[in-house]
């Protein structure tokens, strides 16, 4: 199966907050993701075809993106270059677009893959359960570790907890937990690079809104536990 | 990481400011992913030693334009003479040292473009909608250097001694692979240029110093004002320049998408790619 043919969640959508880029990387390559005022979110390489500067530290102005070096601007969905503003009235070349990258917002995160059309390799973007959103979207969490090491070391620590909870690798980049304290948790990796990844999880079911606070701070110290744990070993 | 080019190598290059060094005595920095130190021979002599910090071997000195010149290996042609520097009227002041966390092409090239102005020296020496590049003229001297002529761009405040808005007239001229400077029309005498070099200090591929070196013809400013306002320009380049990606300059013209604005920029690519100039660079695919 190709990784770049995989859908990998990036942020939550929530992250993706209006005239606000996020930038974030999938398999080494740089991204920036943003969302246009309609709703709709891109995901494009984070760089200006121009001169090569970080579309992230430019202006998401609703529905094209600015590049901050030379003012030219990106349309929302196309990619397409609609305004170069050393040449004002003038309608830049067709070809000259930014690149994008698949991209869809499901479950409650923000999904991207590199390469392919159509249906893709492995999962549907999402954790799979449907029409169902998930109850809860934990706090994502960062770790010098490679996907595979986290994704492993994230099933056996799920399935050494106290209550003796079942966890199961759903896929390499997938894991699903059950236990008694916060009902069926989903993680799904975003390998940013060969030696680091993020952890994105979420609750299938909401916990009552005198918990939600709880909830988030017992899940968070538990991942950011097995953070320190992952990464103080060197090999989980 | 690729081996320095003998163009480069075999060529003078600035290390540091007269004025730093003399503050400190001695100074270490690294040239062409050469460790170097620069020391002050003697009290008060005016004279400064530089050697290899790796096999302490002495390298070459010169004293020019404000700043210590030095070579890792033998240089067979001087330090680039600029007369504007030696008029007596002029007030000449060094613009204070900037690393930058790019390579030094992308650096020259920045200094060589026009079309950021309203977008990153904002209010400065471009404001929208005063966008327009309008064309220009570069040519390939005989004397293998590149020239940008009939340059005009809109400038809010181009210089601390502006009063307003005003078309500003430029001249770019690339002398050296790492080596530029302007020319840049000032209202107090229609008849003559204000000059600024750009000596860019190749630390390693993907690391540079800017040397900046300012011959104003400005009388009535001082020094203070000058260099405060270089500061403030070059404050302004540095974060777009690290976060241009890739770090080295892609000489192959498919790499990056350009526009009309952009002849200089292509001219230097491609003199660059003539001149075997490969250290901070991509090659373009053979």
């Amino acid at each position: 199966m190709s990784r770049e043919r995989r859908w990998f969640p990036v942020c939550r959508g929530e992250e993706a907050v209006p005239r606000h880029i996020v930038h974030t990387a999938l398999l080494g390559q740089e991204l920036a993701v943003w969302r246009a005022d309609d709703g709709t979110v891109n995901a494009w390489e984070n760089r200006c075809p121009h001169r090569g500067v970080r579309l992230s530290v430019g202006t998401n102005l609703g529905d094209r993106l600015k590049c901050r070096y030379h003012g030219w601007t990106y349309a929302s969905g196309s990619g397409q270059c609609l305004e170069r503003p050393a040449h004002p009235g003038e309608a830049p070349p067709r070809i000259v677009k930014a690149r994008r990258f698949g991209c869809v917002e499901s479950d409650g995160y923000v999904w991207v893959r590199l390469a392919g059309e159509g249906a893709g390799d492995g999962p549907a973007p999402g954790f799979g359960r449907g029409t169902a959103p998930p109850g809860l979207t934990l706090r994502s969490i960062h770790v010098w570790a490679p996907a595979a090491a986290v994704a492993d070391a994230l099933a056996r620590h799920a399935g050494e907890a106290p209550d003796g909870s079942p966890a199961e690798a759903v896929d390499p980049y997938t894991v699903r937990s059950a236990h008694a304290e916060a009902g069926e948790i989903l993680y799904a990796m975003q390998p940013v690079a060969d030696d680091e990844t993020i952890i994105h999880a979420a609750l299938a079911e909401a916990p009552p809104a005198s918990e939600r606070i709880a909830v988030l701070r017992r899940e968070n110290g538990r991942v950011c536990a097995l953070r320190d744990a992952i990464e103080a070993s060197g090999s989980p | 990481m690729a081996e320095p080019d003998p163009i480069l190598v075999n060529d003078w290059h600035a290390v540091v400011e007269l004025d730093f060094l003399a503050s400190r005595g001695s100074f270490e920095t690294v040239l062409l992913g050469v460790p170097i130190e620069i020391a002050e021979s003697g009290e008060g002599s005016g004279e400064v030693r530089v050697s290899r910090r790796d096999t302490h071997a002495p390298l070459p000195a010169r004293i020019r334009y404000g700043h210590v010149f030095t070579s890792i290996g033998q240089p067979n042609r001087d330090i680039v003479h600029f007369p504007e520097c030696h008029e007596a009227d002029r007030i000449h002041v060094t613009g204070g040292s900037i690393a930058v966390h790019v390579s030094g092409l992308r650096a020259v090239e920045n200094f060589l473009d026009m079309g950021h102005f309203p977008f990153v020296h904002t209010d400065y020496l471009g404001v929208e909608p005063h966008t327009e590049v309008e064309p220009y003229e570069v040519t390939v001297t005989e004397e293998d250097e590149i020239l940008a002529t009939k340059c005009r761009f809109f400038q809010p405040l181009a210089s601390p001694s502006a009063d307003g808005g005003m078309m500003v007239d430029y001249e770019y001229r690339v002398a050296r692979p790492y080596t530029v400077c302007l020319y840049k029309s000032n209202p107090i005498e229609p008849e003559r240029w204000d000059f600024i070099v750009l000596f860019v200090q190749p630390v390693s591929e993907e690391r540079c110093i800017a040397h900046p070196y300012l011959s104003y013809l400005a009388h009535n400013l001082d020094n203070e004002t000058n260099r405060w306002f270089m500061q403030l320009i070059f404050a302004q380049d540095k974060p777009i320049l690290e976060n241009q990606l890739p770090k080295r300059l892609p000489l192959d013209p498919r790499a990056e998408v350009p526009a009309r604005s952009d002849a200089s920029s292509l001219s230097y690519r491609r003199w660059l790619a003539a001149q075997g100039v490969t250290y901070g660079a991509i090659p373009a695919a053979a």
